[in-house]
């Protein structure tokens, strides 16, 4: 165990600060994401045609039935299993289900989860070489690049991951009652390359 | 002194400090711990296994078999490492192990006097009478006498880590073959990792004096590392050993990443333990020299061929002079041509060959190297190698010498190659084994592949690397390749000296001398597995890399077979040892599996809550106020507030599932015992779910919020498990099913409160127009509304205590907020928080099967719940429900139970006896599931599993408790003790 975290609770977010050597610019940082909705997907037997229709209709948006992103403006629909989604938006939990419903009923169901999962975005120039000590995937840009997603596991935690961008910057939606878990094996993994941790002091 | 005063891939201006035995040396930057050594004139290293014999270096790899020191102290004392691949650092503290009272003096090595009596099988022989001795005396002495040095007693300071890469080629081992398998791919573009163990790339060529294309072969190492490191998609990964090979192209890798270092650089772990996902894999792992069997060939100074080239050309060091060689191959003599040109004396090449070949013996000539052909060396003699004696032509002749150089040829590093199964084949031709039948997208180039020559290992190495490259539709070219003029070397197989004088070792590191092959041989224990295991032969760190091969040879001597035919035993992994730690990683201590806080934690925190573990989850088990003795006391006032008046618990941890669309009613009519399409809209219901073999795998509550919309509720044990279960039966059973299935067991935060007082309390927190009278909330039923004026809510009027209750669930974030809502509301009331103890007592005192009951061996029938199954409908699990077994009167069925001593305290675990049966199986009646003191009765009250339960109500037993010696008269009750009609949950 490493003892950057050993007299810190295991129960608690990892707090704010930066962890690992001095630097000018952190390697990376882990930043727990606030208010934005989340919704799960599914399409109803036989549906995923009036689904992927009802989708384009009501947001623009030309859903795509795999592990990856689709997304217009601030709402994104992250595949997460055949047929199934995970759907984010800014804005209140309650407004997004309801848009959502309003659409997407006949051929969906659809579950608020927008506490279920606390939203932690890893980015920066480190941020590849710190996550292939948590994560099993190859995240080399020519086989997972902004708009890829993948429901897997990170430190023996369930979770699902897309890529924002190529600064690169990776979305994490991690059960809420891990999250103290995985930021304690992001960190450990990630202050050799100095790590700056924010947005947990809110809880 | 026995450094050279020049040469050698060391850096005289960084010198190092170390000690060995508390006795301080000095290396410098370049040295390994082994060549340190043998620079400072070190000879004696280590004791053996079994004998206590000294040893010296036998390799200068990670073969070695001998030189297994203790490094470090304290916390960090870390056992049986090989020397000879420990990088030097300044401040190294190493320390020999297997000696006292030293290893100069070991008394234990008077043991060696009873050699004769320590052969194979002895410990089978041995200990076999009488056999009540072997756990009082036997395994004791046998434990003590064993292993090798000493773990640390403290837990161990550094970090480990895991990591994962991915890459198209893998190339395993950076020597000639392994650089140009790396070069070839990589100019093809293809992603390429080169892994190799040294933390200098070179393999071999660091430690010959070759050319390549010319020039010294250091300069092509020097331009191939400088090409890779310019390539972007080449990664070089130095001091990192692949150490197996696994399903679908991973192979695991360990890199010591600070083991050079004295400790770690900040925040940087000591090992890292890779997977590497390799879409097709070279293995240039190069080959070991193998020894020859001869008496006296373990002494101090015997080392192989190769070893004394690499510690002479590659460290300018030599552990004394002269060296005598003693081989049957070539490879051998320019070991010693190169030894010799680096400055060690050789007083003689003895070769078994009548006739070496004329050029070799012209190269010595011209050396003035003293050649001995047809001669064996058949003795050897002082405490560290003085002189050996020669018998050539009929002739004896003892020559004085501090080495004695020995090589019988090359064993092709194949152990990865053998990780799937396949058998190395044997090779008459390079007397050795290559690799069989390879791991699926493995190859072989080089040394590895019995391909001997540097110049056919840059060959191979680019030919293997582009046929990877070129396998997955890069384009690489194998030519043109760098020149190197050597030849390969010739062999004439040869194992063993017969007729030499003193114990003549096969495996150094087990000490498996000639003469067990022999007693393996004679006992019947010849085929190569039985072999290995009656004499120990191959096992270990080194996995008889240097003895393999000599051993079954042997056998096949003595057995009249050919190697062939004998065949060999197979590599399993790791190649090389692999420490626990960095196989756990990070996941060790605090960090071992997640730690889940519930939405309350903090709050409970604050309450002064102690927590238990439940699964992954940390639930509050208590919440002790100051003055109370114990646990006990505290639980008794949480279970008499609540019953009194109101209780609070957080049940958050309960499994969740959301389920939607027009088929829910039917899939949970199969999931389900009971029938669940007939519960109306805003009901609860209590359901059983049954394993395909009929026993009861859960329980719950499930509500229907909605035409279409129902949520169950899990035990918090089995969330999990179940989900994956209904998952199961969508996919898998019943496809046809509209029904979706979403795990919401996170985003719900949920709070029951208990207690005649609950309605009270939940009236003060609910939003209107949520009716929570007892009318527009009966028992079993569900509202939706918001409570603290504004916030979401969902309203289950259940009861696990046996009180009138709810459970409220909100969305998670506001679960503290929830609490402290209704201990504000329940002011008035006593409000009173309660743990996973209260609750249990409590659900005890009421009769509800939980964990201990639903323990996966249980029927619903055992459990009292039989009369829930429907007749109407088929579920999961109905079949094999109705097996013999589960209809065998004589099952022991749930009852409660109460001490006919009201002072008597129960024990879950305890067995059931009918009075005046002896305390035997065959007596045995049932066990204690659960037990707790009620505070309700006053005395402590059991559930359990009794033969004929219910029809012995009133009947007494013997709770029979062998373990914490209690044997005590128990009365047989119904399963209910509190409110056995249930009037207070209705009220």
């Amino acid at each position: 165990m490493s003892d950057l975290l050993s007299h810190h609770p295991v129960t608690d977010l990892v707090p704010e600060g930066h962890y690992g050597p001095d630097a000018a610019q952190p390697g990376l940082t882990a930043q727990v994401v606030d208010g934005l909705a989340l919704a799960t997907v599914a399409a109803r037997k036989g549906a995923s045609g009036a689904l992927a229709q009802a989708v384009l209709d009501a947001f623009g948006i030309a859903l795509v039935d795999a592990p990856k992103v689709s997304f217009l403006g601030d709402l994104s629909f992250i595949g997460t299993a055949p047929g199934r989604w995970l759907a984010t938006a800014g804005g209140a939990p309650a407004a997004h289900v309801a848009r959502l419903q309003g659409a997407l009923a006949d051929a969906a169901a659809l579950t608020d989860q927008s506490d279920g999962s606390l939203i932690i975005d890893v980015y920066g120039p480190k941020a590849r070489m710190a996550l292939a000590k948590l994560v099993p995937l190859d995240l080399h840009p020519a086989v997972f690049a902004p708009g890829d997603a993948a429901a897997t596991a990170a430190a023996l935690i369930p979770l699902v991951v897309w890529q924002l961008n190529d600064m690169p910057a990776y979305r994490f939606a991690v059960p809420r009652s891990f999250a103290p878990a995985f930021l304690r094996a992001l960190v450990s993994g990630a202050a050799e390359f100095g790590v700056t941790v924010s947005g947990t002091a809110r809880g | 002194m026995t450094r050279f005063v020049d040469g050698g891939l060391i850096d005289r201006t960084r010198p190092l400090a170390f000690t060995f035995d508390g006795q301080a040396y000095r290396g410098f930057a370049g040295d390994t711990l082994a060549s340190a050594l043998t620079a400072n004139g070190v000879r004696l290293i280590g004791r053996s296994f079994k004998y206590h014999r000294p040893r010296g270096l036998f390799s200068a790899g990670s073969d070695e078999p001998n030189a297994l020191v203790e490094l470090r102290t304290g916390a960090r004392r870390e056992p049986n490492t090989r020397a000879t691949t420990v990088e030097l650092y300044d401040g190294l503290d190493a320390a020999s192990q297997n000696r006292w009272p030293s290893l100069d003096f070991d008394l234990q090595a008077a043991g060696g006097l009873f050699a004769p009596l320590l052969g194979a099988g002895f410990y089978y022989k041995t200990f076999m009478w009488p056999a009540a001795l072997w756990e009082k005396l036997y395994e004791p002495v046998i434990r003590r006498a064993a292993g090798l040095g000493r773990a640390a007693e403290a837990p161990d300071p550094d970090a480990y880590e895991k990591a994962y890469a991915f890459c198209d080629v893998l190339v395993i081992g950076g020597g000639a073959a392994g650089l140009m398998a790396a070069l070839t791919a990589g100019r093809s573009g293809a992603r390429v990792i080169l892994v190799d163990e040294d933390f200098r790339l070179g393999g071999r060529i660091l430690s010959e004096r070759e050319e390549i294309d010319d020039a010294p072969s250091l300069q092509f190492v020097a331009r191939a590392e400088a090409e890779l490191a310019a390539m972007p998609e080449v990664r070089v990964m130095r001091r990192t050993t692949v150490f197996g090979v696994y399903d679908g192209g991973t192979y695991g890798a360990l890199e010591r990443v600070g083991d050079h270092l004295p400790v770690p650089a900040p925040f940087t772990p000591r090992q890292r333990y890779w997977k590497i996902v390799a879409r097709r894999a070279v293995l240039c792992a190069g080959a070991g020299d193998r020894p020859i069997v001869f008496g006296g060939n373990d002494r101090p100074g015997v080392m192989s061929a190769q070893a004394l080239r690499s510690y002479a050309v590659r460290y300018a060091a030599a552990a004394g002079s002269p060296a005598v060689v003693f081989a049957n191959n070539g490879y051998a003599w320019s070991a010693a041509f190169d030894a010799a040109a680096a400055g060690v004396p050789i007083a003689a090449i003895v070769d078994v060959r009548a006739e070496p070949p004329p050029v070799q013996m012209e190269r010595a000539n011209r050396r003035g190297i003293r050649v001995i052909a047809g001669g064996e060396v058949i003795a050897t003699s002082g405490k560290l190698l003085s002189s050996v004696t020669v018998r050539a032509r009929g002739r004896t002749e003892t020559i004085a010498a501090q080495i004695l150089a020995v090589s019988g040829g090359s064993s092709p590093t194949l152990a990865l190659t053998s990780h799937f199964g396949g058998k190395p084949v044997y090779r008459a031709d390079i007397a050795g084994f290559v690799p069989g039948v390879l791991p699926p997208g493995l190859s072989v180039a080089g040394a590895a592949a019995g391909e001997y020559s540097l110049a056919r290992c840059l060959a191979a190495g680019a030919a293997r690397g582009a046929e990877a490259a070129n396998d997955l539709g890069f384009t690489a070219r194998a030519t043109p390749v760098p020149q190197a003029q050597d030849k390969p070397i010739t062999v004439s197989p040869f194992w063993h000296v017969a007729q030499s004088r003193g114990l003549a070792f096969v495996d150094l590191q087990n000490d498996v001398t000639a003469k067990d092959i022999a007693i393996a041989h004679q006992e019947g224990f010849r085929a190569v597995e039985l072999l290995k295991r009656y004499t120990t032969l191959g096992m270990a760190t080194d996995q008889g890399r240097t003895s393999n091969v000599n051993g079954l040879a042997m056998m096949a001597a003595l057995t009249g077979q050919d190697i062939e035919t004998t065949g060999t035993t197979l590599f399993r992994p790791p190649f090389t040892p692999v420490a626990i730690g960095a196989i756990a990683g990070h996941h060790r201590e605090k960090d071992f599996r997640a730690t889940r806080p519930t939405p309350t934690h903090a709050w409970a925190r604050a309450q002064g809550a102690t927590f238990v573990e439940a699964g992954l989850w940390l639930r509050a088990q208590y919440f002790p106020r100051a003055g109370e003795a114990d646990w006990l006391e505290t639980v008794k006032r949480e279970v008499t507030a609540t019953r009194a008046s109101v209780g609070l618990i957080d049940v958050s941890t309960f499994g969740k599932i959301d389920l939607q669309g027009p088929d829910v009613g039917r899939f949970l009519d199969r999931v389900y015992i009971n029938t669940f399409s007939t519960l109306a809209v805003g009901k609860v219901r209590y359901g059983v779910m049954l394993r395909e073999d009929g026993m009861v795998m859960d329980d719950g509550t499930t509500a229907r919020l909605a035409d279409t919309h129902y949520l169950m509720t899990t035990t918090t044990a089995n969330a999990a498990k179940v989900y994956q279960h209904l998952e199961f039966c969508l996919q898998v059973l019943w496809p046809d099913l509209d029904v979706q299935i979403a795990s919401v067991s996170e985003q719900w935060a949920q709070v029951s409160i208990a207690g005649p007082r609950a309605r009270d309390v939940l009236a003060r927190i609910a939003d209107a127009p949520l009716d929570v009278s007892n009318a527009g909330l009966p028992y079993m039923g569900v509202a939706q509304g918001s409570v603290m004026g504004g916030i979401a809510a969902r309203i289950f009027r259940v009861s696990f205590s046996g009180e009138l209750g709810y459970e409220i669930a909100v969305p998670a974030r506001h679960g503290a907020p929830l609490a402290r809502a209704l201990m504000e509301a329940g002011a008035p009331f006593d409000i009173t928080p309660y743990g996973t103890e209260a609750l249990g007592v409590m659900r005890i005192e009421k009769g509800h099967v939980s964990g201990n009951e639903l323990n996966g061996q249980t029927s619903v029938a055992d459990l009292g719940l039989g009369r829930m199954a429907s007749t109407k409908k088929d579920h999961i699990g109905r079949v094999l429900s109705e097996r013999p077994a589960f209809r065998d009167p004589d099952r022991p069925t749930l009852v409660g139970f109460k001490p006919v001593d009201p002072k008597d305290r129960l024990r879950a675990g305890a067995h059931f006896l009918r009075h005046g049966r002896s305390a035997v199986l065959a007596n045995d009646e049932g066990y204690m599931t659960s037990v707790a003191f009620s505070p309700t009765l006053g005395h402590w009250i059991g559930l359990g599993l009794l033969a004929r339960g219910p029809e012995r109500i009133g009947e007494t037993v013997r709770a029979y408790d062998p373990v914490r010696g209690a044997d005590i008269p128990v009365e047989i009750c119904r399963p209910g003790f509190v409110d056995p009609e249930g009037e207070r949950l209705r009220v």
